[in-house]
């Protein structure tokens, strides 16, 4: 390896025991695989990412294989790898973070480690073409130079590979031990991220040189062990924090809850008919219809137009105002009396226009209930927009309490603020707008309540200008067919004149009658009977007209004008029932957007109960042999504590929309129901609340000096305090080999500089003057690598 | 037009105290036996009720043999003339009041029932005071009076009996009975009777008649209605 001494940076980290020489910079690093063990080779290219994260995020770290046959790796491929760690931009990158001094020289070539990995622990597969990393020198030529170094998993090749020796160092280890133990080959595996981390995160390669002669030497067999904190103890945080930030949204709701949302829902949805209705009545009124509303029903619809009043029912209109004659208006009694005398005795028959007049007023007042005019809509629209955003708002309550805020006093409801308030969580608001629909689609939106029963009445099938148009001829022809009823009946009501023709025959014959009868002289007799037929003749002349035939004017009148009213009332009711489907359309749509945002949020929740339980169950252990993993359990309940309530505090997304509860339901309050116009997709949600999740997670960590696994050892695990870490470190490194001519044996740690000081460091009895101590970035571990040389057969 | 002559005919014949009738009631036929007119009774009335009838059915007839000769409605013409009246609409067609449009007929159903109920009563009458009371006076009872004595001579209560008829039986018979009589056929026979039962008749016979000309006219005017739709049409033409 050869790296460049320069000055401290920041990044870099000291030595122990040089302190003239205390950094070191990283090598960007190519490790080429060789193995047939797809899923271990992942396994360990996954781990070795993991714990070297900066150096990966940076791009100082390439991958290519697991190769299993010499077809597959090729100098090309393995140059054009080489490719991407020559980027001036990558290099630039390692300069600004301190992993590298400067840029190379101008004229030098640039200097990257090749690690060749091979796993011969499994299948038997052919040789590794170990002359390919030569081949790739040649092509990148002056460009790079490169430091190949081997890495054999597996027993001992026999006869040694050829170009075995252009490699520094050649290390191997194999599944049985120095003394001859047998040795899981997890094990092996686990040594040898606990080597490539050691390669490429510290200043390894740079203390084995010193320790061991290249030339000498044949192969170095290696162990390694590492004191770690638990790899997976942020992801099983993250999935923790998300549980819990979702628990509480996903809750399910016992039936109890989802009587009284249902119960809550219906007198609002029952609000929204009655907003829309009267709504309606302006309109109506606008259009000439005079109604008065009790809740859904109309007690009174009158036609108020004169002009069509005037055309369809002519001057006299007592069977739709039912204005009384009235004696006290002196003058207009007569008036009153001659007008009713004209209307009765000369039927009123309205011309052949009035089913087109009827058909504008019609028209009229669908336009004003539900058009499209200039780019907007009038009539219900805008109220129906206005009452579907006050619902939308109040059912969002359900998400978030902070948005009932947003709903006008007068509108919000008081039961919200009961004893008991209404659950919340995404299934209340679910179970509050399938509840919402519900109530919107049963029931009536329009009673009529004219009469002494109140009738439902059923929307207008269409409203299209055809169905207005036919329904203006027909409700004309129920107009013309009911004032033809009186004019028919009047046409059998003789007129004064014509009664007195009728009567004259009678006074002479009364006359006699009386003479003959009464005896009495003719002139009294004649005079009597005249003036008895009088009185008869004007009596029933009364009771017919005034009576009889006003009544039956009144009555067609009025079935006349009940007709035209139901009309009427039918197309408010079509109107109301088209914005009412307008809403449920859109209830719809944020049910769906709700219920798919549910199913994702419920999976996710589902999925952090293992994590969580992981989490909760984990503890500092020894895994495979050279590894343990460290758990701070008092520092993780901490950091779960704080992470969650900055995740529910998160500021980017609480400040959003006003005073929310919660950051989480101002988030989806605010981007996906029911405040958005185009609702983000409930996977993108998730990766939101994910992504937010990781980075309080990553926020809230503990501070690294005081989460590092020696710390934690000396805190937590007694079989590692007071320095006994060290000497499990140096037991679990043991070599992974059977060297045949052994040479020197050293041993290497890997540690912070903190933690090689004071008793439990350098100081302590576990550790041994021979060990040598290397630079490393890896702050939080700590390692130990023990190695035997294998010199070269003959020397 | 029958109805409107039947009042026309009431007016000259029948009006009280300035009516033609009265004088014609007083003018009975009469026959003539060996050189002695004698009246015969209520033939006076007889000979109104043919006048009037006649004249009636004069004026209805010429109008409508002069309507249907000159296609002319006459109606339609006042109508035309008077349009307030609605004479066709409002009289000639009108079946209500019921009570006011048939209160004459009836009351000449009643004139008639009472004319000829009289009439009936007073011929009994007349044929008890003239024949049978006369009668019973004369011979009935003298004779049943002498057969008693006849057949049973002497005894007492024959005499009594026989007393009781030649005495106050005899004497309520011509004095009570025979002026009762008299002036129950002088009540019956009052000037009234003649002119009712003239009027009923007459009025009677009108309405039969006008109900007739009413069912008439009311098909002329549908016909007459639509044959000036059928000119309004537009016909399809083909071609």
């Amino acid at each position: 390896m050869s790296s460049r001494k320069v000055p401290d940076t920041k990044k870099s980290l000291p030595s122990a025991d040089a302190p003239s020489e205390k950094v070191f910079f990283v090598v960007p690093t190519l490790v080429v695989l060789w193995s047939h063990d797809q899923r271990a080779m992942a396994g360990l290219r996954e781990g070795v990412q993991r714990r070297l994260a900066p150096l990966a995020e940076a791009g100082a770290l390439e991958w290519i294989g697991p190769f299993s046959s010499e077809d597959e790796i090729t100098p090309e491929g393995l140059a054009r790898a080489c490719e991407t760690l020559l980027s001036l931009d990558l290099w630039r990158r390692l300069v600004e973070r301190g992993y590298q001094p400067d840029l190379p020289r101008t004229g030098s070539p640039v200097s990257l480690q090749v690690v060749f990995l091979v796993d011969r622990m499994g299948a038997e597969s052919e040789g590794p073409p170990l002359k390919v990393i030569q081949e790739a020198q040649k092509l990148l030529a002056r460009r790079a130079r490169l430091a190949p170094i081997l890495v054999w998993l597996g027993s001992q090749p026999e006869p040694a590979p050829q170009n075995l020796n252009a490699y520094w160092p050649r290390i191997r280890m194999e599944p049985v031990a120095a003394g001859g133990f047998a040795v899981n080959p997890l094990q092996v595996l686990a040594a040898a991220e606990h080597l490539l981390v050691a390669l490429m995160g510290s200043d390894f390669v740079r203390i084995l040189g010193s320790i061991v002669k290249e030339s000498s030497t044949e192969w170095i067999v290696l162990g390694a062990s590492a004191l770690m904190l638990h790899p997976h103890i942020e992801g099983w945080l993250r999935e923790a924090v998300l549980g819990e930030i979702l628990a509480p949204l996903v809750a399910p709701l016992a039936e109890t809850e989802i009587d009284r949302i249902e119960k809550a829902i219906g007198e609002r949805a029952r609000q929204v008919r009655e907003s829309l209705l009267e709504e309606a009545s302006a309109a109506l009124k606008e259009s000439g219809w005079g109604v008065e509303i009790e809740h859904l029903g109309i007690r009174k619809c009158i036609l108020q137009k004169a002009a069509l009043l005037e055309a369809l029912f002519g001057a006299y209109r007592g069977g739709i105002t039912a204005e009384p004659l009235s004696r006290r208006d002196g003058k207009n009694w007569p008036r009153q009396l001659l007008s009713l005398i004209s209307a009765l005795a000369e039927p009123f028959f309205p011309g052949q226009t009035i089913g087109e007049t009827l058909y504008h007023n019609y028209r009229e007042l669908s336009e004003r209930l539900e058009q499209w005019l200039g780019e907007k809509w009038r009539g219900l629209a805008p109220r129906a927009r206005e009452e579907y955003q006050d619902i939308a708002v109040l059912l969002g309550s359900f998400l978030d309490r902070g948005l009932v805020a947003q709903i006008s006093p007068e509108k919000r409801p008081s039961w919200w603020f009961t004893e008991r308030p209404l659950p919340a969580g995404i299934p209340a608001a679910i179970t509050a707008l399938l509840a919402l629909q519900k109530h919107l689609c049963e029931g009536n939106d329009l009673e009529d309540a004219r009469g002494p029963v109140r009738e439902p009445v059923r929307p207008a099938p269409l409203n299209d200008d055809a169905y207005l148009r036919v329904a203006g001829d027909t409700d004309a022809q129920i107009v013309r067919e009911n004032l033809l009823r009186y004019a028919h009946f009047a046409r059998t009501l003789a007129s004064p004149w014509g009664v007195l023709l009728y009567l004259i025959p009678a006074w002479p014959l009364g006359t006699f009658l009386i003479q003959i009868l009464v005896h009495w002289e003719p002139a009294p007799a004649f005079l009597v009977t005249g003036l008895a037929l009088l009185l008869i003749g004007i009596a029933e002349l009364a009771y017919w007209w005034l009576w009889k035939a006003r009544s039956l004017l009144k009555t067609v009148q009025r079935n006349a004008h009940r007709a035209l009213a139901s009309r009427v009332m039918t197309l408010t009711a079509r109107a109301i029932q088209d914005y009412r489907y307008w809403m449920l359309s859109r209830l719809r749509e944020a049910e769906c957007v709700l219920v798919d945002l549910y199913a994702a949020f419920l999976q996710r929740y589902a999925a952090t109960k293992e994590p969580s339980r992981s989490l909760r169950k984990v503890r500092s252990q020894e895994v495979n042999g050279c590894t343990y993993l460290m758990v701070h359990k008092g520092e993780i309940q901490r950091w779960k504590r704080e992470a969650v309530e900055a995740l529910q505090q998160y500021p980017d997304w609480k400040g959003e929309s006003g005073p929310f509860e919660s950051a989480i339901t101002a988030r989806i309050v605010a981007r996906v129901w029911p405040l958005p116009e185009q609702p983000l997709p409930s996977q993108a949600m998730l990766e939101e609340l994910e992504s937010a999740s990781a980075r309080v997670v990553r926020e809230c960590a503990p501070h690294p000096h005081q989460y590092k696994a020696g710390v934690v050892a000396e805190m937590e695990v007694d079989p590692l305090k007071g320095g006994k870490r060290w000497n499990w470190l140096w037991q679990r490194a043991y070599p992974l080999g059977i060297v045949e001519s052994p040479g020197a044996e050293f041993t290497i740690v890997m540690a912070p500089e903190e933690a090689l000081s004071g008793p439990t460091g350098r100081e302590s009895p576990y550790w041994q003057p021979d060990w040598r101590a290397a630079l490393t970035l890896q702050g939080q571990e700590e390692m130990c690598i023990r190695g035997i040389v294998e010199r070269k057969r003959g020397e | 037009m029958a109805w409107l002559y039947l009042l026309l005919v009431l007016l000259v014949f029948y009006t009280p105290i300035v009516g033609l009738g009265p004088s014609l009631l007083q003018k009975d036929f009469e026959i003539t036996i060996s050189g002695l007119h004698l009246p015969i009774p209520f033939t006076g009335s007889l000979r109104l009720l043919a006048y009037s009838l006649l004249a009636w059915w004069l004026l209805w007839t010429i109008t409508l043999w002069i309507e249907r000769r000159a296609e002319f409605d006459i109606f339609y013409w006042i109508d035309r003339r008077l349009s307030a009246l609605h004479l066709r609409e409002r009289w000639i067609y009108a079946t209500r009041p019921v009570f006011s449009i048939q209160l004459a007929v009836r009351l000449a159903k009643i004139g008639m029932v009472i004319s000829l109920g009289q009439a009936v009563g007073a011929l009994l009458l007349g044929i008890l005071l003239a024949v049978t009371v006369p009668q019973l006076i004369q011979t009935v009872l003298p004779g049943l009076i002498e057969s008693l004595m006849a057949r049973f001579p002497g005894a007492g209560w024959v005499e009594t009996l026989v007393g009781w008829l030649s005495g106050p039986l005899m004497e309520w018979l011509i004095g009570p009975i025979m002026k009762w009589l008299h002036n129950a056929l002088g009540s019956l026979l009052g000037p009234a009777i003649p002119s009712l039962f003239a009027v009923s008749v007459l009025v009677f016979v009108a309405s039969k008649v006008y109900k007739q000309e009413q069912v008439e006219r009311y098909r002329a005017g549908i016909r007459e209605m639509q044959r000036r739709r059928q000119q309004g049409e537009k016909r399809p033409t083909i071609g």
